[in-house]
């Protein structure tokens, strides 16, 4: 990537419309077409947006691998439908 | 929507569509709750709610979505009892972040954030910092990041906005950044300098 084409203080973008836009591809929520790609070029030019990216991104999957993932007892379902046969009596 | 269901079409719909999510359920309970016995509890008293109120639901449509709101407002019901405060919970203006507006681009919150600080935390860790994330923030984090939840979906279970809902998991994301960096830095972890590799 050529550097000097490179912007280091998001001049010539809206720096915050770029991050809303973030935030929406790493959910998965950015349509996919002209938005996407509008995105993925203003990353190539702008490396605070980037960097900005880069941060989400690794944050995101940080916490998805991160977070515990807990199971119900399967003695909860038998207690579950113990109840509801209780409720039709 | 059926208006009479048999009580076999209400089992089936109940073994086929209710109960594949209990452990969904159980994790989205526990992490609210932080608590195994009273994540038990609100799980039972989703399912019983929901078989209780079956007829409600559009056979085939998003059980699952259905299922999380009925336990977010069992939830919340308790949480309001437990706390004694009458209206709505909102924390969002009492929870000081970097940004304190509803913008959703307001950058990472001033946060050095360095992926080797994080690299020696583990579930506990991050458990703890959702669990100290206000009501608001910890539902929005717990349904995109850990239940996979899309936005339209999250402002149906929660009832906000889809513009709330991704300033919220913006701002909580922050809070949690701040938090883990914090813990981090407590046991000794030690950030790289920006000038390091």
């Amino acid at each position: 990537m050529d550097e000097a084409n490179k912007n280091m203080d998001c001049s010539g973008h809206d720096c915050s419309d770029v991050m809303e836009k973030i935030l929406m591809y790493i959910d998965g929520e950015l349509p996919e077409g002209s938005s996407e790609k509008d995105l993925l070029h203003e990353l190539e030019r702008c490396s605070h947006c980037l960097e900005q990216y880069n941060i989400e991104h690794a944050f995101k999957e940080f916490l998805v691998s991160k977070v515990e993932h807990k199971k119900a007892d399967p003695s909860l379902i038998a207690k579950i439908k113990e109840e509801i046969a209780r409720m039709q009596v | 929507m059926s208006e009479i269901l048999s009580k076999e079409e209400k089992d089936k719909i109940f073994e086929e569509e209710f109960l594949p999510q209990m452990d969904h359920l159980f994790n989205f309970a526990y992490h609210l709750t932080y608590n195994e016995e009273d994540a038990n509890d609100l799980v039972q008293e989703t399912f019983l709610k929901a078989y209780r109120f079956i007829k409600s639901y559009d056979t085939g449509t998003n059980a699952k979505a259905w299922l999380f709101k009925i336990l977010k407002n069992g939830f919340i019901n308790d949480y309001r009892k437990k706390s004694k405060q009458p209206t709505r919970i909102d924390f969002e203006d009492l929870v000081e972040t970097p940004d304190s507006d509803e913008s959703p681009s307001s950058g990472t919150g001033g946060v050095d954030l360095r992926q080797e600080i994080f690299d020696g935390i583990i579930g506990d860790e991050v458990t703890d910092a959702i669990n100290t994330l206000p009501v608001d923030f910890r539902l929005v984090i717990l349904l995109c990041d850990v239940q996979g939840f899309s936005y339209e979906e999250i402002s149906k279970i929660i009832d906000i906005p889809i513009g709330t809902v991704r300033s919220r998991l913006h701002r909580a994301r922050n809070i949690m950044k701040e938090k883990l960096k914090e813990y981090a830095k407590s046991m000794g972890y030690k950030a790289k300098s920006n000038t390091d590799g």
